[in-house]
């Protein structure tokens, strides 16, 4: 596991040595990520659907000399270390946004409820770890949504509307905010059967240029 | 043993086959891949260099051996061993050229940074420009000089020649026969341009196309297969000498017509009449293709 993590530093460096704007963009995405608050969850997700696809798409990608299983844990480098960035990006993001008091309901609902704000950042992270592994498995990028996939986001959006919790009982959607909790727990659970699921199935696949949604992205 | 060995390869792209696909290379040799368009040639090259696998359908299958290594078992070593320079530019368009030499060449063993960086200055490619912003000539000619700088085996050219200009499409054939010089690799290359193929390739593989099907037409050397066609050209009313099952293709010009046969010295020798035989000649390779694909007006 260690050469990985040294290939994967490699790769940044020679990004940044070569490609000093791409560390520019960076930045400037890390600025909007710490100043989106409670809207952090549609930064993260909008921005893994492009963020790993970019560096994968290319057919030279599918011709290195690696074997499968070195290929497939080289994607997976970049998605645990883009993962760890949006996390610790994500915290900071609430806590300046909370400690600087910018966001006096989110602070609010942080006092009544801090297990459903930890519930719900937890659930963003699953999302957006499932949106990442997503988008380097071919035959999962490849694949229409199901309804099953599309009920975590629907969980995450209504409670992101939702976020004040009522005076009366604390709940923020259902009738109990032990209801809420569970809906959540549900919600996450799904999202974890879901990754779990995508990685047993990963297998590396042919070069398809038809299908990279990317190469368009590319062409910029 | 030969340096590449192709056993059976099937390969089910859409609704396209590539079927029975047998073919070997020996070190020092350039073998020519020829075909109409949409026969297969793109689909084998990326087969053998390991863009497509051999398993996905279940009519898929196949075996290859690049230096005696297992394309599937010695996955690493087998690619490793692969040059390539496509039409499609197969890097990031968001990559310059010395990145791309940074980035990649750090998994082949052997690859030369230093090289890679003198070859670019050589075929003038700019190596901080991003390669959208390159042309299709430059694009080939970066592939090129990554291609030279790690010490493979095989080198895959597909389609290279075509947005060369004259000048370095020269100094490109020379470099290729500058490769299977040492006898220590061999080149693949697949061109439309017939004509300038014929010059440069030792062994020729024809991918013939029959409806959703590829196979292999012919595979030998090119010398072998100019000797088994002949073009005749005489005044029409004179077809009626030539034995059917001889003709491959024809066509009927203004003032006179043209014939390709397909047959053995002995057969030219002993089934024509001896009043033709002194109007035949060794047709080119496109003609060859021509008569055969098209089949003239037959």
């Amino acid at each position: 596991m260690k050469g990985y993590w040294k290939d994967y530093f490699r790769q940044e460096r020679t990004i940044f040595r070569n490609a000093p704007y791409m560390w520019g963009i960076r930045i400037m995405f890390v600025v909007v990520l710490l100043c989106s608050g409670r809207f952090q969850w549609c930064v993260m997700l909008t921005s893994g659907i492009f963020s790993v696809g970019f560096y994968f798409s290319s057919e030279a990608e599918y011709l290195l000399p690696l074997t499968e299983k070195e290929w497939k844990t080289r994607r997976l480098t970049r998605v645990c270390m883009i993962w760890l960035r949006y996390l610790l990006l994500g915290i900071l993001s609430y806590v300046l946004w909370v400690g600087l008091g910018y966001d006096e309901s989110l602070l609010n609902t942080f006092r009544v409820s801090p297990l459903m704000c930890v519930a719900f950042f937890v659930l963003q992270m699953l999302m957006v770890f499932g949106t990442l592994l997503e988008q380097v498995i071919d035959s999962e990028r490849r694949r229409k949504p199901s309804l099953v996939m599309v009920l975590p986001f629907a969980a995450m959006f209504y409670y992101w509307i939702h976020f004040i919790p009522s005076v009366e009982d604390n709940s923020f959607f259902a009738a109990t905010w032990q209801v809420d909790i569970l809906i959540i727990t549900a919600a996450g659970l799904i999202e974890i059967v879901r990754c779990v699921r995508m990685f047993k199935r990963w297998k590396k696949e042919d070069y398809d240029p038809a299908a990279e949604k990317v190469k368009a992205l590319q062409q910029v | 043993m030969a340096l590449l060995e192709c056993r059976k390869l099937n390969k089910k792209i859409g609704t396209y086959r590539l079927k029975d696909i047998d073919f070997t290379l020996e070190a020092g040799m350039v073998l020519g891949l020829i075909g109409v368009n949409g026969c297969g040639k793109t689909t084998l090259l990326r087969s053998v260099m390991g863009s497509y696998r051999l398993d996905p359908d279940p009519e898929d299958g196949g075996e290859l051996f690049l230096n005696g290594k297992h394309f599937a078992k010695e996955e690493k070593a087998y690619r490793s061993a692969i040059a390539y320079v496509l039409e499609n530019y197969p890097f990031s368009l968001n990559m310059n050229a010395r990145e791309i030499g940074d980035r990649y060449g750090y998994y082949y063993p052997g690859f030369d940074l230093k090289k890679n960086k003198a070859l670019l200055e050589k075929y003038e490619v700019p190596e901080k420009m991003v390669a959208s912003r390159l042309s299709k000539g430059q694009k080939i000619r970066s592939q090129l000089a990554f291609a030279l700088s790690y010490p493979a085996k095989l080198y895959i050219l597909d389609e290279p020649a075509g947005n060369l200009d004259v000048e370095f499409r020269d100094a490109f054939y020379q470099e290729i026969r500058t490769l299977v010089a040492d006898e220590e690799c061999a080149v693949i290359i697949s061109s439309h341009l017939v004509t300038e193929l014929e010059q440069i390739a030792d062994e020729l593989l024809w991918i013939g196309r029959a409806g959703d099907e590829g196979t292999v037409r012919y595979f030998g050397s090119v010398d072998d297969m100019r000797d088994r066609y002949r073009l005749l050209s005489i005044d029409s009313k004179e077809e009626a000498s030539i034995p059917d099952k001889l003709i491959t293709g024809k066509r009927i010009r203004e003032t006179h017509s043209e014939y390709l046969l397909q047959g053995t010295k002995e057969d030219f020798g002993q089934m024509l009449p001896v009043g033709l035989q002194g109007s035949l000649r060794y047709p080119s390779l496109q003609e060859i293709m021509y008569y055969t694909e098209k089949g003239g007006e037959r």
